[in-house]
């Protein structure tokens, strides 16, 4: 399954599991989409109007419903930052308490195959700075499947940053019928290798495919990808434990890294743990270009992850092949194991 | 439309109460009990008698910055409101959200929220969950002319009257957007009516100081809109007594300040004088209508002196 293939799948079975799942967004009614034909009076059409959409939805969720609203771009929900940030994100405490508005916000965000600098903003960390929100952002189908159905259940409103780029990526699992349990994060590797990746979103697909060149190379990195940031704890005890194994600990980031989600990471483990060596490998500090000759400058790639590694460590370099135009721009386009 | 004679008694007491509490609630605000933002509604008052007289019980009311009268017109727990108010954990949000976050839901008082514009689309949401729970109940959302300058108002009739959901706006229109006068604010032939009518919604514009007539268009608007599931907006114009935020403000302060022009408009027009009237003309007596304000001030100066004296400020 697919990773889009994964939230469409997740939303139909939301949908059909609780008639109180709602799901709004421009062009959800498409035919074809699967949704319209299946659910009729669960899915809505919106205006063009992101402030007053999101709104409804708000007033929905605070009668009981748990709509689910879907933004094109996180630009376009940045006009009804309002409803999701003051409204959403205030309901229950600014009121004292039971009285739940479990609204849930998807928003596509992050790089895609050019859309420049303004459809590709990564402005993750504003909503951990929003405090009461579940916060989701999947990096595989698996994660995405599950995290759309235990948002489905959940009565704490929700953000879902769903990165396009990964729409193609395919991982083959099965869907369980039990009780959904998700993770904050997963390990990719053991906990007593050469070094530990921090990451997180559209970065783990290169992450891996750079983690496989350098094993080849006798080099061991484990990956630690972060995908759930519940409202209470955004990092887990657990995860800080497994943190405290390594050593030397590289954050690589598709956003610009400071005062970003990663550095909000390396700010916590740096007050909790001691004798680290913190890297950081991130987009620069501007905004992201349209141009494909541009982009290749901008976010970072599988060969700047193998070099910077192998830096860290003070290994030799390992010569590697020019990235082709499909790895260093377009969309990944493989399974995960 | 006849309006009996009780409906005028209830209206009386009504407009008094919302009067007395905030009038109390004022005084201790000079005396710095009340660390927040203060939205009063003195002189605002037969709008929300008016609208919440006119409903049924399973109507739903959203309000907004300025909703100490809306909720209490629509019954709200006033105890629960002075203690909300002084920041007391027994407050209606247990002292958490002030006096700009009103709630009681037993009586359909489902919150109110002080950034302009966002009750409006809230409050669609509310009413699309009742029509969806196959319910025929009004939601009334308060607003002010200032939030109905807001993208929200426009984009909200317009998703409204779309999925065929039964709202009705009501704006307070006190000319002032916090102290901005509205022809600062508006261009000139600014026409709600046109405007409204091109989203096909219902409107009616009167004034809001007088309680029958909000009381009886508020009846015919809810009649128009359940039956045909459509968005009303009632447009009502009143005078702000007092100040944007804060305590009421003094005679002297009402002439020199930006009220200057308004003044002896403000005085003509006092909802209590002019319900008083309505009374007289409906078979009350002046003496009976004089006892009857001295009992309502007395009740609700009374409840004020009993809850304020259990509240411990810090």
């Amino acid at each position: 399954m697919k990773f889009n293939e994964a939230i469409k799948e997740a939303t139909i079975k939301a949908l059909k599991q609780n008639k109180k799942n709602l799901l709004f967004g421009l062009e959800v009614t498409n035919q074809g989409a699967g949704f319209i034909e299946k659910f009729p009076n669960q899915v809505f059409e919106t205006p063009v109007s992101e402030l007053s959409s999101t709104g409804l939805v708000v007033g929905l969720a605070s009668r009981g419903f748990k709509p689910t609203i879907v933004y094109g771009r996180i630009e376009f929900a940045l006009l009804a930052m309002d409803q999701i940030l003051t409204q959403a994100g205030r309901w229950e405490y600014m009121f004292g308490g039971n009285y739940p508005c479990p609204a849930k916000f998807r928003i596509q965000i992050g790089r895609q195959w050019g859309n420049g600098p303004q459809h590709t903003a990564n402005y993750h960390s504003i909503f951990f700075q929003a405090l009461e929100f579940d916060i989701f952002i999947p990096s595989t189908p698996k994660e995405a499947y599950y995290q759309i159905l235990y948002m489905s259940h959940s009565s704490i409103p929700s953000i879902f940053l769903e990165h396009r780029y990964l729409n193609l990526i395919n991982q083959n699992f099965k869907t369980s019928k039990k009780k959904i349990n998700i993770k904050n994060s997963k390990i990719y590797g053991k906990k007593k290798d050469d070094i530990l990746i921090i990451t997180y979103a559209d970065t783990l697909p290169i992450t891996l495919k750079a983690k496989e060149i350098l094993e080849i190379n006798n080099i061991f990195p484990t990956i630690m990808n972060l995908s759930f940031f519940p409202r209470r704890n955004r990092i887990s005890k657990k995860d800080i434990i497994f943190i405290n194994n390594f050593s030397n600990i590289l954050f690589i980031d598709s956003a610009p890294f400071d005062f970003g989600i990663l550095s909000g990471v390396n700010s916590i483990l740096s007050m909790k743990l001691k004798n680290k060596n913190f890297y950081k490998l991130s987009s620069k500090n501007m905004p992201a270009p349209s141009s494909p000759k541009f982009m290749g400058n901008y976010y970072i790639n599988k060969n700047n992850i193998i070099n910077y590694v192998t830096n860290i460590l003070k290994k030799k370099r390992i010569k590697l092949k020019k990235l082709s135009f499909e790895e260093e721009i377009l969309w990944p386009n493989f399974t995960l194991k | 439309m006849k309006i009996k004679k009780i409906i005028y008694k209830k209206a009386f007491d009504t407009i008094i109460k919302i009067r007395i509490l905030e009038e109390n609630i004022s005084k201790e605000f000079k005396k710095n009990k009340i660390l927040s933002f203060l939205h009063l509604s003195i002189g605002q008052e037969a709008c929300a008698a008016g609208v919440a007289l006119a409903l049924k019980k399973e109507d739903i009311f959203f309000g907004n910055h300025r909703s100490h009268g809306h909720y209490l017109a629509k019954g709200g727990d006033i105890k629960k409101m002075i203690f909300e108010i002084f920041g007391d954990e027994r407050g209606c949000c247990r002292g958490i959200g002030g006096s700009m976050h009103m709630l009681d839901k037993k009586v359909n008082f489902l919150g109110s929220v002080p950034i302009l514009g966002s009750a409006i689309s809230i409050s669609s949401g509310i009413a699309l969950a009742e029509k969806i729970k196959k319910k025929s109940n009004l939601t009334v959302v308060f607003i002010g002319d200032g939030a109905a300058e807001e993208g929200s108002f426009y984009e909200t009739i317009n998703m409204a009257g779309l999925y065929k959901i039964p709202l009705l706006i009501v704006i307070e229109d006190n000319k002032y957007a916090v102290e901005s006068d509205f022809v600062k604010r508006k261009v000139k032939g600014y026409n709600l009516n046109n405007i409204t009518s091109g989203f096909n919604a219902l409107y009616k514009r009167i004034s809001g100081q007088d309680f029958k007539k909000v009381f009886k268009e508020t009846k015919i608007l809810r009649e128009k809109i359940i039956k045909n599931q459509c968005v009303g907006v009632l447009h009502l114009d009143c005078l702000r007594f007092s100040k944007h935020s804060g305590a009421e403000v003094s005679e002297k302060e009402q002439k020199s300040k930006y009220r200057k022009n308004e003044y002896y408009e403000i005085i003509k027009n006092d909802p209590i004088d002019i319900i008083k009237k309505d009374l007289k003309e409906n078979g009350y007596k002046k003496k009976e209508i004089l006892n009857l304000e001295k009992i309502f001030v007395s009740k609700y100066n009374s409840i004020f002196s009993k809850v304020f004296k259990q509240i411990k400020i810090r």
